[in-house]
Parts: structure tokens; C-alpha cells; sequence
């Protein structure tokens, strides 16, 4: 059983590393851990590259008879350049600047024939499949009155298969589902598209939900995303709200203009101010389900507050205080009656994550859960809250709660640590995302009222490159799951949920 | 019968090119660490991979990723072990100054070499299952030397939520290795 003592702080973890730095003798295992780190996450140098191409080609050419098996490894390097930095070395080596025999650049041909023939095929038939996803996406949304053609064009779609794959990107950091399910807007950064500083620079885009078509792209005048940022769609669907460190942007959903750019809380719009406590920064956001206000977390240098503003005059309206120590994820109820707000709440075993509720007709907290919280989500009739916490050992379980009473009514267990759950819009399920070591990370859905295991999402390559997903959002249809794979070069996966 | 050899040959080379690319970047990182020569490593790199053609079915190939990465690691390992007591065999000098030439670190012994390489294991796979967003915590924390309050700014996140993230991350990650205490984990 691995142990899990809370060796590391939350409020000392700075110094905590440094100490073990400095201290020398037979390296403890904290101090092996921090050299790997340091190493493991270190980019290959020209030397490493040319150290790769010198072992591979001692590798292969150790028969002068295996020429084609290097030209065969070349077009394989070839092909996945782009997923490996260290790849770009192949390009360079002498294996490619060598002359092919005739017969050889035929055979070469014949297979790139041959794939791109594979090719051909494999995405047609994606294209016949994901239009006629769309149809029956679009139709049950569209019309209750023509279940026949829903039912029509979701046959042969099966809970779990994946009705859309992206190629790889440098970075995804969110997916969220447009509020009529024709559309998904996201943040996403290309490969080879970087800043000076080396990191990568992602774009806010929106596009057709099952199948990456007429991409927008909505443009945040002079600011950079880095990682995680709190957006979110108005519930009408009319505009899409994002945060960029001490401002809000909010544009029109269609057309990508930048309608209004909501600011920092007074005295805290210091741009470029840098303290021990790091540059303040707006966290999440959420919009009331109608439409009527935007609320957002800030975590700054002496404000850590929600921030609520009349969503069409864009005054602000009320500022929600009492996080001392910072402010986290916040969400308004589906039924509006309540905003949840997380935050930083130091207690005896060190800072935790507790949440919040207030009640939006009198702004007072009505309920608070002091949970080491690791992940929230409502139930769409918002009587009820999942929870995920990891008090006391590992994020494990699931727990539905009564709002009000904080009273368990459910709990279902998994394996492994849960990252994440989503409460699906139609209430019957819940996803949670989850990983286990050694081996793979998957998605369950349960039965939100029975905690039955429905579906256990683990398409056949999440074991390899992609060990995992994460960022799931739900349709509004509650029937596909978008969501992102984990790893290197992440990809984007709208699967049947249902 | 011959032909059949022939083919066998070449998809093997061709498979075992693509194992290379896979799982070498990360075992030379690994080895520059820990043996003291760029040579050295190379070398060693070389035998990993000579071993997968040596294999006489092609049963690396058809593993799984995680059992091939595991086949591969245990190799590393066995391959380490093996350097270390060929020169010690080869050598009339007592082991520590052995273990100087060779590797980096003093401590060396086939146990510790042993424990290396599957501690490194670990956190390589278990590093592939953590967020992007921890994951580019870590490489500014240890990788670019950043504090906690410098990486929340550049990731545009709250000081609190990064030290929150990176301890409990380390927290996490520090499970894979050994305590001196415990001798031996599950595997």
C-alpha cells in the first residue's frame, strides 16, 4: 500500500525542496526524486540528438545488407516528427541525404500509395460517420418531434465509440460545450507555435462540436493564456466569456467580436506586479443560468474575492469576500438559487480546498464544506453536489451530497485517483475521470441514482502515448463526452456517451 | 524458409526502429545521468536495443506499450548491473574506484543501480498520467529553477493553487520510491 504522508506543504513546499537540495550525503529518497525530476524533464540538447542518431544508426547498420530496414525506419521517424522534439535530429543525419535505389524509391512509393489510400478510406468513412452523427445531433436538439431520425442516425453508434479524433497539439486546456450542442469552444495551442520565453500560447476557438469544422477564433487583445483559464459560455449561448489574468473578456459567440473587457477589482489592477504571493489573476467564472450575471474568482495581492457583474450593463454588482487565503473554481447552480465557490482555507493538517455556498438572494454563506476538495459538480436540479475530496487518504470516492444539509446520500468508490467528475445535464450519470499507477487512466460513467457502472470509457490506444483523459464536458443532450487526452501532444475526443 | 527469415529480419529492425524512438530519449537522459561518460551511454543504449533484435521471437514488439516500456527498463537495468560487475571483474582496484570511473554517483552498487533505474521507470510513467498543467509546474519548478510565486505567474494561476498543486503532486510522486525503511516495493 503506498503510504502518503503529506511531506510536502502547500505553505512551505519552496523551501521544503531547497532544503533537500542542499543537504548532502546518501541521497534520501525525496532527494532522488527531486534529481529525476530536475533530469527527466530536461529537453534533449543538439549532443543528445546526435547521440540517438549515432546509436540507432550503429543499431541498424550492424549489416550492410540492411539498408531498406534504415530507409523503413526513416519514413517511420518521418512520420511522427512532429510528435517528438528530438525527432528533427533524424532529418539532419546522413540516413537521409543518402541516395535511394530506383527499386527502393518504388517500393517507397507503392507504400505511401498505399497508405494514402488507407488514408482515404479510414477518414471517408469517419466523414459518413460523423455527418450522420451531426444530423442526429442537430435534430434532437432542433425538434423533440423527430425521435425517429435521431434514433435513425445514432444507429450503429455505441457507448464509448469516438464519433470525432482530433490530430495532436501542443497544449489543450479546455473544452466546453456550447449550451445548443451544435458547438465546442476551447483553448488549444498548435504545435511549433510558442513565444521567445518557450511556452506555448494557446487560442481561444470555437467550432462544429462533432467535427472541427468553420473554426472562429476570438482574439484577446494583448494577452497571452498560459495553462488553465476560467471560461465559460452564457448560458444563451450568445456570448463566450474568458479570464486573462486581471481582466475578463467577453466576446459574441458568432460573430468574435470583443464586447465588453470587465477589470480586476480596484486597486489590484497592477499589471506585471509580481509579490511572494505571485501576480493576481482571475481563476474561474460562471455565468447565472439566466444569463443576468457573470460572477468571477480573483485571486490577487489583497483581494482574494468573487466579483459579480450585471452581465448587461457590466457594473459590477456585488463582491463576495472571506477567502483569505485564495479563491478557486466557482459555479452557479443550474436552478441559479446558489453560487459555489471554493477556496483556500488553512486548518491543522495545512491548507485545503473547501467550498463555499451562498445563497445568490441574500449573498450570505449558507452552507460551507470543509473537504480537502479535489473536484465538484452539481446536480442539474441543484438540490444536490457530487463531491470528490481527498480527506482522508486518496480522491477515491464520489460523494453526493444534500445541498443544504450536507448529509451523504450516495457514495460510489473507484480505484485509483479521480481527477474530475461531471454531473451529466440530463442528471442520470456521472462522469468521473480517473488514473491508477501503474497503468491507465480512464472515464466511468455511474448511475447517478443507483451508482451502477454504466460505461467505462478505455479506447485502445489511452494504454500507449495517451495514458489517460481529461477535461470531460458533457452535451447538453447529455449523450457524447468531449474531452482531451493526457500526455504528450493531447488530443481532443468527442465520444457516445450513452 | 530462408525468405521467411529475411522478412522476419527487416520487420523486426523496422519495429525495433520505432521502439527506439519511443522509449530511447528517455533512457539516454537517464543514462547521461548516471554514467559518466556520453560514450558510455551511448554504448549501453546500444546493447537495450541490440537485445530487442537478439530477441529470437518477436514477442517485444507485440507487447503492449507499458510492457514494452517495462521490458525495456528492467534491460536498462539488467545492462547497468552487468557494466558495472564486468569492470569490476575486469579491474584489480576495489569497487568504490570502479564505481567512480564508471558512474556518476559514489553510492553505486548493483542494488543501487537496480533501484535507479526502476525508481526512473516509475516517474517516467507515472509523469505521463499527470495534467499538462502539472507537468509544466514541474519542469518550471526543477527544469527552469523557478519558486512557487514565479510559476504562478508565468502560468497565470494564484501562488496558493501552484504550491497546492506541486505538493500535492510531490506528495504523490514520492510514493514510487523507496524508503530506505521498506527494502523492496511490489515490483
Amino acid at each position: 500500500m503506498p503510504d502518503r504522508e503529506d511531506f510536502y506543504t502547500p505553505e512551505n513546499v519552496d523551501e521544503e525542496v531547497e532544503a533537500l537540495r542542499h543537504t548532502s550525503g546518501t541521497p534520501t529518497r525525496d532527494q532522488r526524486l527531486l534529481q529525476d525530476l530536475s533530469s527527466i524533464h530536461r529537453p534533449l540538447d543538439r549532443e543528445d540528438g546526435r547521440s540517438l542518431e549515432r546509436v540507432l544508426s550503429r543499431l541498424l547498420n550492424n549489416d550492410a545488407s540492411d539498408h531498406q530496414a534504415q530507409l523503413d525506419s526513416m519514413v517511420l521517424h518521418h512520420k511522427n516528427q512532429k510528435k517528438e522534439g528530438w525527432s528533427s535530429f533524424m532529418q539532419n543525419t546522413g540516413l537521409t541525404e543518402q541516395p535511394m535505389r530506383p527499386r527502393q524509391v518504388i517500393w517507397q512509393r507503392l507504400s505511401v500509395l498505399a497508405a494514402t489510400l488507407m488514408v482515404v478510406i479510414v477518414v471517408g468513412s469517419m466523414l459518413v460517420i460523423v455527418n450522420r452523427a451531426r444530423q442526429g445531433h442537430t435534430t434532437t436538439i432542433g425538434s423533440t418531434t423527430s425521435s425517429q431520425a435521431t434514433s435513425t442516425a445514432l444507429t450503429g453508434q455505441k457507448p464509448g465509440q469516438i464519433v470525432y479524433q482530433s490530430g495532436s497539439y501542443s497544449e489543450i486546456s479546455h473544452l466546453r460545450w456550447s449550451p445548443d450542442g451544435k458547438r465546442i469552444a476551447g483553448l488549444t495551442a498548435p504545435f511549433g507555435i510558442s513565444s521567445s520565453d518557450g511556452v506555448t500560447k494557446d487560442t481561444l476557438q470555437s467550432w462544429d462540436a462533432l467535427n472541427h469544422q468553420h473554426v472562429l477564433t476570438y482574439k484577446v487583445p494583448g494577452v497571452s493564456f498560459y495553462g488553465d483559464v476560467g471560461f465559460a459560455w452564457s448560458p444563451d449561448g450568445k456570448r463566450l466569456a474568458i479570464t486573462g489574468q486581471q481582466k475578463i473578456y467577453v466576446f459574441d459567440a458568432q460573430t468574435t467580436r470583443l464586447l465588453t473587457t470587465l477589470s480586476a477589482p480596484s486597486g489590484e489592477a497592477h499589471s506585471g506586479v509580481s509579490t511572494s504571493k505571485g501576480s493576481p489573476t482571475f481563476i474561474s467564472i460562471s455565468w447565472s443560468p439566466d444569463n443576468r450575471w457573470l460572477a468571477a474568482s480573483y485571486d490577487g495581492i489583497s483581494k482574494n474575492v468573487v466579483s459579480i457583474w450585471d452581465a448587461k450593463t457590466n457594473v459590477l454588482a456585488k463582491t463576495l469576500t472571506g477567502f483569505q487565503y485564495g479563491t478557486e473554481a466557482i459555479s452557479w447552480s443550474p436552478d441559479g438559487k446558489f453560487l459555489a465557490t471554493s477556496f483556500h482555507n488553512p486548518n491543522a493538517s495545512g491548507t485545503i480546498t473547501a467550498l463555499k455556498l451562498w445563497d445568490t438572494a441574500t449573498w450570505k454563506v449558507v452552507k460551507q464544506y470543509n473537504d480537502l476538495l479535489v473536484d465538484f459538480s452539481w446536480s442539474p436540479d441543484g438540490m444536490q453536489l457530487a463531491l470528490v475530496d481527498s480527506e482522508p487518504s486518496l480522491p477515491t470516492h464520489v460523494r453526493i451530497v444534500n445541498v443544504l444539509s450536507g448529509q451523504t446520500v450516495r457514495q460510489f468508490s473507484q480505484t485509483g485517483h479521480i481527477g474530475e467528475i461531471s454531473w451529466s445535464p440530463d442528471g442520470s450519470r456521472i462522469a468521473v475521470a480517473y488514473y491508477e499507477l501503474p497503468g491507465k487512466g480512464n472515464v466511468i460513467i455511474w448511475d447517478a441514482a443507483r451508482g451502477q457502472q454504466l460505461l467505462r470509457f478505455a479506447p485502445s490506444f489511452i494504454n500507449q502515448k495517451q495514458p489517460g483523459v481529461s477535461l470531460l464536458s458533457w452535451s447538453p443532450d447529455s449523450k457524447y463526452i468531449a474531452c482531451q487526452t493526457m500526455g504528450d501532444g493531447p488530443k481532443m475526443l468527442v465520444w457516445v456517451a450513452q | 524458409m530462408q525468405r521467411h527469415v529475411d522478412i522476419d529480419g527487416e520487420t523486426k529492425k523496422k519495429a525495433t526502429a520505432e521502439l527506439f524512438r519511443r522509449h530511447a530519449p528517455a533512457m539516454l537522459t537517464f543514462l547521461r545521468q548516471h554514467m559518466s561518460s556520453r560514450e558510455d551511454a551511448e554504448d549501453l543504449l546500444l546493447e537495450v536495443f541490440a537485445a530487442v533484435l537478439e530477441q529470437k521471437q518477436l514477442n517485444v514488439i507485440g507487447m503492449t506499450e507499458t510492457e514494452q516500456r517495462l521490458w525495456l527498463w528492467r534491460v536498462v537495468r539488467n545492462k547497468m548491473i552487468d557494466v558495472y560487475r564486468k569492470n569490476v571483474r575486469r579491474s584489480s582496484t576495489t569497487l568504490e574506484h570502479v564505481a567512480d570511473e564508471l558512474f556518476v554517483e559514489k553510492e553505486q552498487t548493483p542494488e543501487y543501480v537496480a533501484l535507479r533505474t526502476e525508481e526512473y521507470a516509475r516517474l517516467h510513467a507515472a509523469l505521463q498520467q499527470l495534467s499538462p498543467l502539472q507537468r509544466e509546474i514541474l519542469t518550471l519548478r526543477f527544469v527552469k529553477n523557478m519558486r512557487s510565486a514565479e510559476v504562478a505567474s508565468v502560468l497565470g494561476k494564484s501562488d496558493g493553487a501552484v504550491r497546492m498543486i506541486l505538493s500535492r503532486t510531490l506528495n504523490f510522486l514520492r510514493t514510487l520510491y523507496s524508503d530506505k525503511n521498506k527494502d523492496k516495493e511490489d515490483r
